[in-house]
């Protein structure tokens, strides 16, 4: 079984049903005068037939026996996470904590991710901010969120 | 006469157009925009994980700021900067800088192990310089043409087009066309979330405010483009080696030269028209440019072996279909490739929209665009050969830094557009999708292109299907839609017709064994 292939294809086929259903509720329309739903029923019809074809091809003999754990062997795959999760927790503390504070810890955390000395990481940092902070408010004139602390 | 006559009128209007165009251009904040986004181009081009496409993306928001022609200026130096600086990175490390600098590694890195580097790295720039310029000569001449023509496109015209347009962007996919097919529609429902443009009722915005509008195609091209590579290249653990040679000679020999014209030719041609066509024109043109070189070659082997026919062709190639690229994008409002549809949402973000009408109703914005193509070629000439050291340089830059850098700039282009967290969560699930894509063998390219062209396609099919009456054989029946449909019918089945061949042979050895 191709496990890539099968996982992905499931997946897909269940996204497109409930697209369907959704397409289906909007009113898909006669042929004459399609409704809100028409592209979008007919797209996830197409999907799901696709996706079903690849979950049949996939559990064949013939589909190898390729796991979703042989992407993940011998790679950082840690880091991604590390990263995705500094990435929303980024976006939930951007409000309150301020641009300056939650962009300074969050560089600090991805350079000490990449093994790079705490005492470097900070001093990066804090210079990435400053040329960040200058070019996009003061000269590109975006409005950062200041948080609680004002800045 | 009479034809005499008009060709000449019309030639002393495309030259008042272009001095036009130029007197734009010209303007200090164009040029300024034109270097800014020359420069930045050929960086991204140089530095191998970040492509055009991302780059893009992630520079979008920032333009919101800009004029309309600065902006376009800027992305549109970015996009064939990239072009140029592609080929330091596969000249001197092997590995491209972005897709259509794939096949420049073969010659191109195994001339710099012979210590002529600095004779690739020149006919890399000069050949990009001139297929470059060709590109804006062609595409001056081909665009009012053209967009005379789109005028007399209806919906099932247009339909006909975004419908090639996606077909040529599924057969030029690398993996699956399966895969690729499935990428295209998902990209089709995506872009139908939010408001009905006919209907005006809420389409997929599960009670979210902020989807009434629909997908921002800025945090989805950021995701998957700019987040889902920095992802992955989070995972590897390998260091990228460069070469240890010194760069001399950047200006080709007479002999490079002689070796080199009618590659630089050829290949300038193949881009130039391979361009116009929809789908990655400029990646498939350096592919083809080269094989068609080894063919025409009188010593074939040498190909692989350090040969400057296999740098000057694919880079002229890749560069005159950069540039060509923008006739459908200008003309039609069809963009042909990703990066291209990305730049058409930027268009409609500045309340443009790219097209028939483009000309007529906005000659500031495309002549001004088109007049800084001639001056930003002179720019990446003028900056790429001097500026070689330099960016040899930027290649050391280790990625531990470079990686954080990438997304904290995805971070504040999410957040600027709508100075809204919602973009940032949009960004961050595309880049979360965009890295899984890559591991499960799915490419993001289609979506992107479907999720551009699928508003365009929604209002074209059912505004052809209310005037039709819902016949679908009135498609087939008008000259330019049938034509075009038919077209796409033959490209995805001369992808589907091998595999079906394949699947007959195999039936036909299995009975005849039982028999």
């Amino acid at each position: 079984m191709n496990q890539h292939d099968f996982v992905s294809g499931l997946v897909w086929l269940s996204f497109s049903i409930s697209v369907a259903v959704e397409g289906i509720t909007l009113g898909i329309g006669p042929f004459n005068n399609p409704g809100a739903g028409f592209v979008l029923f007919w797209s996830s019809l197409f999907l799901a037939v696709l996706s079903f074809c690849q979950v049949i091809r996939s559990v064949r003999p013939r589909a190898g026996g390729t796991l979703i754990l042989h992407s993940f062997q011998d790679v950082a795959w840690i880091n991604v996470l590390l990263s995705i999760m500094a990435l929303v927790v980024y976006s939930a503390l951007l409000a309150k904590a301020g641009f300056i504070v939650i962009s300074f810890l969050f560089m600090v955390f991805l350079y000490w991710l990449g093994r790079i000395k705490l005492w470097v990481a900070a001093t990066s940092a804090l210079v990435t901010i400053a040329v960040a902070y200058s070019i996009f408010h003061f000269a590109l004139l975006v409005q950062f969120p200041r948080g609680l602390c004002g800045w | 006469m009479w034809l005499v006559g008009g060709l000449q009128r019309k030639t002393v209007e495309t030259i008042n157009s272009l001095m036009f165009g130029f007197s734009i251009a010209l303007q200090p904040e164009n040029l300024f925009f034109c270097f800014l986004g020359s420069l930045l181009g050929t960086l991204v081009g140089v530095l191998p994980g970040i492509g055009p496409v991302g780059a893009i993306a992630i520079l979008l928001p920032i333009t919101f700021k800009l004029s309309t022609t600065g902006a376009i200026i800027m992305l549109a130096g970015l996009y064939y900067g990239a072009m140029y600086g592609g080929s330091t990175t596969s000249i001197l490390v092997n590995i491209p800088g972005e897709a259509a600098s794939v096949v420049t590694c073969m010659d191109g890195y195994k001339m710099a192990q012979q210590g002529r580097a600095g004779a690739a790295l020149g006919m890399a720039a000069f050949g990009s310089f001139i297929a470059g310029t060709v590109g804006v000569v062609g595409l001056m001449l081909f665009a009012l043409p053209l967009s005379r023509m789109a005028l007399k496109f209806g919906p099932h015209e247009y339909f006909a087009l975004i419908v090639l347009g996606l077909t040529f962007v599924i057969y030029l996919s690398h993996g699956s066309i399966g895969k690729a097919i499935m990428m295209c529609f998902l990209g089709l429902i995506l872009s139908n979330v939010g408001m009905d443009p006919i209907t005006a009722i809420p389409r997929m915005t599960l009670g979210l405010l902020e989807l009434n509008d629909g997908i921002n195609i800025a945090p989805v091209a950021m995701g998957l483009f700019g987040v889902g590579e920095v992802l992955l290249n989070l995972e590897r653990t390998s260091v990228t080696e460069l070469i240890k040679t010194k760069i001399k000679n950047l200006f080709p020999t007479r002999r490079d030269w002689s070796e080199s014209k009618g590659a630089l030719a050829r290949g300038t041609l193949v881009g130039f028209f391979l361009g116009i066509l929809p789908g990655g024109g400029h990646v498939v043109s350096s592919f083809l440019a080269y094989g068609l070189e080894k063919r025409l070659s009188r010593h074939p082997e040498k190909f692989g072996q350090g040969a400057i026919e296999g740098v000057a062709a694919p880079e002229s190639a890749n560069n005159s279909a950069a540039t060509s690229s923008f006739i459908p994008l200008l003309t039609l409002g069809i963009p042909p490739n990703v990066s291209l549809s990305i730049l058409f949402g930027a268009f409609l973000i500045h309340g443009i929209t790219p097209g028939p009408f483009l000309i007529r109703d906005h000659p500031n914005v495309f002549w001004g665009v088109l007049s800084s193509m001639y001056v930003g070629n002179v720019m990446l000439l003028v900056l790429n050969l001097p500026l070689i050291p330099l960016w040899v340089q930027v290649l050391k830059v280790p990625d531990r830094y470079l990686y954080p850098l990438i997304l904290l700039f995805c971070l504040i282009g999410a957040y600027s557009m709508r100075n809204s967290t919602f973009d940032i969560y949009i960004m961050i699930i595309f880049g979360a999708l965009g890295y899984l894509f890559r591991k499960f063998a799915y490419e993001g390219a289609p979506l992107v292109l479907s999720f551009v062209l699928g508003p365009l396609l929604d209002l074209n099919l059912r505004q052809a299907l209310l005037t039709s009456g819902g016949r679908f054989s009135d498609f087939f029946v008008r000259p330019i839609s049938a034509v075009t449909l038919g077209l796409a019918i033959m490209v995805l089945a001369s992808s589907v017709l091998p595999f079906v061949s394949r699947k007959l042979q195999i039936f036909k050895k299995v009975t005849d064994d039982q028999l």
